[in-house]
């Protein structure tokens, strides 16, 4: 190897630093600008030109927030549709997995293929007949009927990537416990569940987080007050008469910390899990 | 399952025959799920669509046949909102696969820091719709936002511009949000897929002297066209049925300048309560989303054994 090819090297990596530092100055840059924003007092927001960096921070706008008349309730109402969307996802979606992740379950594929079509199905089309057939069963503006809907993208999801873990599982281990007497639903619970602990942990987080960010579907289904969840009141907040930039920017900041904390954390599964179909947005 | 596995039958119990099928048994719940909330609604929406369901009333009082598809696809308002919806999917995807592509590359090429890199870049992904989109519009708000502030100190533009407002600028600003959001997903998927290609792979192509272009020209891009394709059309359905991007920045305005189907079947069904022809429109997004996935199984056999 000459020395001119190790300088072509040095280039091309000082090339790529260069690209990812921009990159993730871009990418970072509206979070920190959001922060930012959301601690300042109100006669710094609207500084010409902005500054970077508040001179004097305040957590006024965000002690606003937490008084909002149904800020509370809202942060509720988001944690019980989370978790019990979260919960049927994953239950019924490790069941699923385990179903489908048997070589000789007779129409396993077609049932793969109907769970990945069910994933794919965006929530605009079904959201009129979810609406109607809600309504009809008059859970228009409660929990459950919130929670139905989150299935639709949520339990696809879920079923689908844990599939593609439960599929890793050797399947020496399970015919190891099953010589020893034990009993298909045994083994699930006691061999396979536990083997796949992580992956179902991931599960329910993108599952959580999915749930916790959705717009549309409480958008049309929870508009009362009992109901309604961050992102809807958000929405109102920001669409209201009274608009403040502070209160605004303080709640977005609150809404993303969860799946920011959650991401940070599981970062290294998240490639994976994305490339498993969590391509939505 | 295993029939072959089967104990001595010597008085089976009920409980022995329901472990024998648990496979069968735990599909139960999956198959209720999928059938109720997804398949009858779908069916229910292709009923719809030949009614006259009013959100008002929520009844539909008569069959209208194909009165509701002949209504949408003659008019206008169809065809523009369409026009809208292939701007907005054609210039987010391939802005984010460009930008996604560099990126992966530049990813490869690093040797410290590509954990931080990684993580850092995950950021937008991390941003629910809502979130996402009001910081968008606080950056680029014509009065205070700083995006204006930066270019017209670059010398870029001359005074500020109402971005989200403007005819000119307000699917341009969609599409730009939109490719922050999904670049830096394209790019760890990206990255992913480059990490899988053998490196004699790019080890013969230095020793034939390739330069940088033809190893991703021979090289790279044939490796990654199966997780191209993938990604290009898993994104595109949901690209192009997006509600939230445009309905939470620019409503579809101005003058229906960011209108696409989507938005166009959202207020078609609530703000003029035409549930039915709301649901033709939605049919027809959903046979666009039909051709995506029939291209996906034809494109990626998944009966194999790949995810």
């Amino acid at each position: 190897m000459g020395k001119s090819l190790n300088r072509a090297e040095n280039t091309a990596r000082g090339g790529a630093y260069v690209i990812l530092l921009l990159m993730l100055v871009a990418a970072v840059f509206p979070l920190f600008w959001m922060i930012s924003s959301a601690l300042r007092p109100y006669s710094e927001l609207f500084t010409r030109p902005p500054m970077l960096l508040p001179n004097t921070y305040t957590l006024e706008w965000f002690r606003k927030v937490l008084n909002y008349s149904n800020f509370a309730q809202s942060l509720l109402n988001s944690l019980i549709v989370a978790l019990g969307t979260t919960v049927v996802s994953v239950v019924v979606g490790c069941m699923t997995a385990y179903s489908l992740s048997r070589p000789k379950l007779r129409g396993k594929n077609l049932f793969s293929r109907v769970i990945l079509i069910a994933y794919m199905f965006p929530p605009i089309i079904l959201v009129i007949p979810l609406f109607q057939i809600i309504c009809g069963m008059n859970l228009a503006n409660t929990h459950l009927g919130l929670i139905l809907t989150h299935i639709t993208f949520s339990f696809p999801f879920s079923a689908w990537m844990l599939l593609s873990y439960f599929k890793t599982i050797p399947r020496d281990i399970e015919e190891a416990s099953r010589v020893d007497g034990a009993t298909n639903l045994r083994t699930f619970v006691q061999i396979i569940l536990p083997l796949t602990a992580p992956s179902i942990v991931t599960a329910a987080t993108f599952t959580f987080i999915n749930s916790w960010n959705e717009f549309l579907y409480a958008f049309v289904l929870a508009n009362s007050n009992a109901t309604k969840t961050l992102t809807v009141s958000l929405q109102a907040v920001k669409g209201g008469e009274m608009m403040e930039w502070g209160v605004v920017l303080a709640w977005s900041a609150m809404l993303v910390i969860p799946s920011l904390i959650f991401f940070a954390c599981l970062s290294k599964y998240i490639v994976a899990g994305l490339t498993a179909g969590a391509v939505k947005g | 399952m295993m029939r072959q596995q089967k104990k001595p039958n010597l008085g089976r119990s009920p409980g022995v025959w329901l472990d024998d099928h648990l496979a069968q048994i735990f599909l139960i719940p999956a198959l209720i799920l999928i059938a109720g909330l997804i398949a009858y609604p779908a069916a229910l929406t292709i009923y719809n669509s030949f009614t006259n369901l009013s959100m008002l009333t929520m009844k539909a009082t008569k069959f209208v046949g194909f009165q509701n598809y002949a209504t949408v696809l003659g008019g206008s308002e169809f065809w523009v909102s369409l026009r809208n919806s292939l701007v907005f999917t054609v210039g987010s995807i391939s802005g984010q696969l460009i930008l996604g592509m560099i990126g992966a590359l530049a990813l490869q090429r690093i040797p410290f820091g590509r954990t931080a890199f990684r993580v850092g870049l995950l950021v937008p992904w991390t941003f629910p719709s809502v979130a996402m989109t009001f910081v968008w519009d606080w950056m680029l708000d014509s009065g205070f936002g700083i995006i204006n502030f930066a270019l017209m100190g670059l010398g870029i533009i001359g005074e500020p511009i109402a971005w989200f407002g403007s005819r000119t600028w307000a699917m341009f600003s969609v599409i730009i949000m939109n490719i922050w959001f999904g670049a830096p997903f394209m790019m760890l998927a990206l990255n992913a897929g480059l990490q899988t290609i053998p490196s004699d792979y790019y080890e013969v192509g230095k020793i034939e002297g390739a330069n940088f272009f033809q190893r991703l020209r021979y090289i790279i891009l044939p490796s990654l066209k199966k997780i191209v394709g993938v990604l290009l059309i898993l994104r595109t359905i949901w690209v192009f049925n997006n509600y939230d991007f445009i309905f939470l920045t620019t409503g579809g305005g101005p003058a229906k300048a960011t209108q696409t189907v989507s938005i166009m079947a959202y207020f078609t069904a609530w703000k003029r309560s035409a549930m039915g022809r709301g649901s033709a429109i939605t049919i027809l997004l959903l046979v666009f989303v039909a051709v995506m996935i029939a291209l996906y199984f034809k494109f990626f056999k998944i009966d194999s054994e790949e995810a």
